[in-house]
């Protein structure tokens, strides 16, 4: 087996959905990430053999990752693919560049997450569409008169293409009714809710503010906004406790405590990351920034999706040995603050499928001093396809300032997944 | 072995001709190409086996550029012109009445005798590609399209369509052409050989014919309509030209004369029309500069060092200002990766913000695709740091115009770059070799000199500083014509050629503006002459801050010849010398322009100090002290080797400055006027002041009966 490496990651700012993204469409933010990355590190695009990306929202290009790849100059003879693991596509495009690069055949891919939530389309309900159909395909001028005669006036009410996005089919649940039924379950309280919500916008802004985000994310001069995108858009430096506890609860809207304070924010986003086999790196002379230890997939009820993090960390740890003391810092995404609280409780006292016979687990208690350190999606923002690589990347960068060795970074996935690589820094 | 034009056996009837001029490397009608056509359309008209003919160029890139415009210069007599351009009627006409039908496809330039050629076809097919540009550009050379244009043109696209073509030379690509009714179709190159033979199997069956419009086919059928858009045209073309041009109002006459008469009086119309023209000594300015800017075009070639425009792939512009943001947007435009870079995020946006401009502006005139406007944004990478530089071939600075900043720059570029990269500065007061002192690897700097602004104008100066090292400068000058420019090369001095020579005209329009009646004049003198706006106007446009700063560089460099109008000076120690420079020197009001009333004061106080009285000049004498101190400077850049040859300070000139190109740039018109003459002049001037005093090679030049370009070109 070949030996693949982390040679460099950037990302763009993330930018609240309707912002100054608005008119960047997911295939532009994919190709400023890619191009960036390609200049900062001085590689030629035809070093480059695949591009992979995850991307979750309808985005304006039938496979978004070939057209993010020629856009940025990848030579015509590469292979890209676009993959959907849902909110872990980002992870899940670097987790088949490393077992691309692992089984030898390439020997650098980029990996991109992107996501533009600005450009989910709405879409028009199923019975107006077959009536457009009938119209467009009938014969006669009084068969044409009939199709448009059955259009009603409920037909015309726009589907909602990002509400469709955050909707589990299989238990019919939004993403943030999985939430509250988490926050039930494991009684975690709105104070405690918004509390960790707080957190996660003192520590971005205080990462923002200490300049130690300002290498990974690029200024992006988007069209139609005003000058430059410099830093993230969602960190809110005077954020209070008080203006939190005043929001309504979005999903239960009577009973609930999950409100949109205490949530992820629905951002644009893109983040690339290049990862080489050890070997190509070295003759380029690229930096080594690190590498995946292990990493793993794991299915769980999708209407406690939340708690995805802890059946795959329970894997991936077991898989490498890693344990979890060993881990230096840990990245969970912030779906949702009661999602975040309910794993960190799991991994205090594991469930029963992540004990092992021997009534041992390899799951332990998470130092919330190592966790989430410069914020989370909270703050940040969460485009869908882009986090499980901002996890990566952040990681990398955050264990390199503190020249520390090991860190995970996991997430939960809509639909009842969840997912977690192991992640090594490597000394230079 | 035949000599363009390539015909083997007709296949199923039909007779591919190849138009391939194997000698040359563009196809062009010349006397033997158009005696070679002739045979073939014989051999066509007598072979009864052939029920079809299919023309298409064997070269990418050209159809038929047009005439050989090398046959222009072998023209010596009016009958040989009338000769030249009955035999292209002539042969043309054959053409068109052969029975069987023809087909041209298009695929490159089609252009003048070319787009002539094809018209006479029975169906033009042209393609979609970039490369293709059809249209009649005789005009910019100062003569009529002689083979039938005046003619088929309107028949293809109407009247109306016809007369701004014929007028501005304007190209149209394939699409264009198509929409126009030009061509009949315009399809992706591949597909040419499947629609001729079509055309040819289905006898153009679903070729649909042009519709002309309500108000176009009225024109087209009512004399005096027609004469009404020839007297909107004329109108227009004084107001554009100043009456200096004659070709636009030979053609307006021959479209004139041409209503209602036969076809052969109107060739023959065409035929004097051109027999005067070729008279003119215009025209042949105008040929004469048609072939400096082509050779401008292959600058880099003739370093004897050949770097191919094309291997520049990566490029970085420095500083994004509007001079920075307009190269970048040149080369992305040309497919190189260019990186932009600024010092702070803020000019970047700007700079991004101009470039996306730019580039709506010209999708909004069709001159590019929506598409090929993002592909042009594709190659463009916004940066704030010195990343991404290493694989770069050329970099132009154009940050602000102060040498320590430069420094910098440059030293920071040296680290940052590989050391094949060339550095180039955009600077415009500073020389290349100040720039360079200050950096670890001055070989690499070079000179190469945009203005303002850089999309617009065809010129580029490469400075070759003293240290240059050719490679480099040869790298330069392959960057700036890969993006189209004409080049020219100058050695290093304060303004370079251009700036330098043009810095006594500007210097002594402040003169004037002080010491004549009425300032106006001066501007209007300048327009008469043939400029494309007067000094004072320039001004305005460059700005009085910067000009009267270029104009202190001027002093500093070359001393008491150069010392700065008067007015200059007290404009800036004048009460409102803080808005100085934002300030215009001419104002347009309601009722017209009028001098700015704060310069109007500064010069009447100027005028009481000195006790001067104010003067009323001719036009002639306002050209001689703007124009003469100018020819005077062109001479000393010529002494001083900044220019080698006098061919490249007019063709600097008329592409710089756009000096009256009609007169075919400052040197020629010295010639015409006579070198003894201006010496005179700048003698008798100079006894007023001695920044008038003609330079030694001027003056040995005169007396010893010198010209700077022999008498017959």
């Amino acid at each position: 087996m070949e030996s693949p490496v982390i040679v460099g990651g950037v990302r763009t700012p993330f930018v609240k959905a309707a912002g100054a993204f608005n008119y960047v469409p997911a295939q532009e933010l994919g190709r400023l990430v890619v191009r960036e990355l390609l200049e900062r590190l001085n590689v030629d695009p035809d070093a480059i053999d695949e591009v992979i990306t995850g991307n979750v929202a309808p985005s304006d290009a039938p496979n978004v990752s070939r057209v993010i790849a020629l856009r940025a100059g990848i030579p015509i003879d590469r292979v890209a693919h676009t993959v959907n693991r849902n909110c872990a596509s980002g992870l899940e495009a670097v987790t088949q560049a490393y077992e691309r690069i692992r089984t030898g055949q390439a020997q650098a891919v980029i990996a991109v997450g992107v996501d533009s939530m600005s450009n989910i389309p709405v879409l028009w309900t199923k019975s107006l569409t077959d009536d457009f159909f009938e119209f467009s395909t009938a014969k006669t001028a009084w068969n044409k008169l009939r199709a448009l005669a059955r259009v009603r006036p409920r037909d015309l009410a726009p589907v909602i293409g990002i509400k469709q996005g955050l909707t589990d089919p299989v238990s019919g649940m939004m993403m943030g009714d999985t939430a509250e039924k988490l926050a039930r379950e494991y009684g975690i309280s709105r104070e405690a809710q918004d509390l960790f919500a707080l957190r996660s916008h003192q520590r971005a802004t205080a990462a923002w503010s200490e300049g130690r985000l300002n290498d990974e994310v690029m200024t992006v001069y988007p069209d139609k906004a005003k000058g430059a995108v410099e830093r993230d858009v969602g960190p809110r430096e005077n954020q209070t406790l008080e203006a939190l506890g005043k929001l309504k609860p979005f999903f239960d809207r009577r009973w609930g405590t999950v409100t949109v304070g205490n949530s992820c924010q629905v951002t644009d986003g893109a983040v690339a990351l290049l990862l080489m086999n050890e070997e190509r790196a070295r003759s380029l002379g690229l930096p080594k920034l690190g590498r995946l230890r292990g990493y793993a997939y794991a299915g769980c009820d999708p209407s406690v999706m939340g708690l995805g993090p802890v059946y795959s960390s329970n894997r991936a740890l077991k898989a490498t040995g890693v344990r979890m003391s060993q881990l230096d810092l840990v990245e969970i995404n912030e779906a949702f603050a009661a999602q975040v609280l309910a794993c960190l409780r799991c991994f205090e006292s594991p469930p029963a499928a992540c004990i092992g016979t021997d009534g041992a687990s390899v799951l332990g208690p998470i130092d919330e001093a190592r966790l989430n350190v410069n914020g989370g999606a909270i703050a940040l923002g969460h485009p869908v396809g882009a986090s499980g690589a901002r996890l990566v990347l952040t990681l990398l960068n955050e264990l390199g300032r503190r020249k520390q060795t090991l860190g995970l970074a996991t997430m939960c996935v809509g639909g009842g997944q969840g997912g977690a690589a192991i992640i090594e820094r490597i000394a230079d | 072995m035949a000599l363009m034009w390539h015909a083997g056996e007709p296949q199923d009837g039909v007779l591919w001709v190849e138009i391939n001029w194997k000698e040359r490397p563009v196809n062009a009608l010349s006397r033997d190409t158009l005696n070679e056509l002739s045979e073939l359309i014989g051999r066509i008209r007598s072979d009864s086996t052939i029920t079809g003919v299919v023309f298409k160029s064997g070269k990418s890139g050209t159809f038929i550029a047009g005439a050989d415009v090398t046959e222009f210069q072998k023209i010596r007599s009016p009958d040989e012109a009338r000769q030249f351009v009955l035999q292209g009627q002539q042969i043309f006409d054959d053409l068109v009445s052969l029975k069987v039908p023809t087909v041209a496809l298009i695929s490159g330039a089609c252009l003048g005798g070319g787009l002539e050629f094809a018209l006479a076809c029975r169906w033009r097919i042209a393609d979609d590609g970039r490369k293709t540009q059809l249209g009649l550009p005789e005009v910019m050379l100062g003569i009529v399209p002689g083979w039938g244009g005046t003619l088929r043109l309107p028949n293809a696209v109407g009247f109306a369509e016809a007369v701004p073509l014929l007028l501005t030379g304007r190209g149209l690509n394939g699409r264009q052409a198509a929409r126009k009714g030009l061509v009949h179709d315009a399809v992706p190159n591949e597909a040419l050989d499947h629609v001729a033979r079509t055309l040819l199997a289905t006898g153009g069956r679903n070729v649909r014919p042009r519709k002309a419009g309500l108000v176009g086919g009225l024109i087209d059928r009512l004399g005096p309509l027609k004469k009404l858009v020839l007297w909107q045209a004329t109108r227009q073309v004084l107001k554009t030209t100043h009456g200096h041009y004659p070709a636009p109002f030979e053609i307006i006459d021959v479209l004139r004369d041409g209503i209602g008469v036969s076809r052969e009086e109107h060739l023959s119309h065409v035929r004097d029309a051109n027999v005067r023209l070729g008279q003119k000594p215009v025209t042949r300015e105008l040929v004469r500069l048609f072939f400096l800017s082509e050779a401008g075009k292959k600058l880099p070639e003739s370093f004897g060092l050949s770097v191919d425009p094309d291997t520049i792939e990566h490029a970085a512009v420095i500083g994004a200002g509007a001079m920075g943001a307009g190269i970048a947007l040149l080369a992305a435009r040309r497919g190189i990766w260019t990186r932009l870079k600024d010092i702070k995020a803020e000019y970047v946006a700007r700079g991004m913000k101009n470039v996306r401009k730019l580039i709506s502006a010209d999708v909004k005139r069709r001159r590019i695709t929506p598409l090929e406007g993002t592909q042009a944004l594709d190659r463009l990478s916004p940066a704030t740091d010195y990343r991404g530089l290493k694989q770069a071939d050329v970099i132009v600075e154009a940050v602000v115009e102060e040498l320590d900043v430069k420094h910098q720059v440059f030293t920071d570029l040296a680290a940052a770059t590989g050391p094949n990269c060339a550095l180039a500065t955009n600077t415009s007061s500073l020389t290349v070799a100040a720039v360079a002192a200050g950096t670890p690897e001055p070989s690499r700097v070079v000179g190469l000199h945009f203005f303002n602004p850089p999309h617009q104008m065809p010129l580029v100066e490469v400075v070759r500083g003293p240290q240059s090292d050719a490679k480099m400068v040869a790298k330069a000058a392959a960057l700036a014509a890969r993006m189209g420019k004409t080049l020219v090369l100058v050695g290093d001095c304060a303004g370079f050629l251009v700036n330098r020579i043009l810095a006594p005209y500007m210097n002594e329009a402040g003169h004037l503006v002080a010491e004549v009646e009425d300032p106006l004049e001066i501007d209007r003198a300048a327009i008469e002459f043939g400029m494309p706006m007067g000094p004072l106007a320039l001004i305005d446009l460059v700005g009085l801050g910067v000009s009267s700063h270029v104009s202190e560089n001027m002093r500093a460099a070359y001393g008491e010849r150069m010392e700065p109008a008067p007015i200059w000076q007290a404009l800036r120690q004048s009460a409102d010398a803080s808005k100085v420079g934002g300030m215009k020197v001419i104002e347009k009001t309601w009722f017209g322009k009028r001098l700015n009333p704060a310069v109007l004061a500064a010069v009447n106080d100027l005028a009481r100090r000195s006790g001067t009285k104010k003067m009323i000049l001719s036009h002639e004498e306002i050209i001689q002290r703007l124009v003469y101190p100018l020819i005077n400077e062109a001479a000393r850049c010529l002494d001083e080797r900044v220019a080698e040859r006098a061919d490249d300070v007019d063709l600097a000139m008329v592409f710089g400055t756009g000096f009256a190109p009609f007169r075919g740039g400052p040197l020629r018109y010295a010639d015409s006027v006579g070198l003894p003459k201006i010496v005179q002049t700048l003698d008798r001037l100079a006894a007023t002041s001695p920044r008038f005093a003609p330079c030694e090679r001027l003056r040995r030049m005169a007396s010893a009966g010198e010209r700077f370009h022999p008498a017959d070109l």
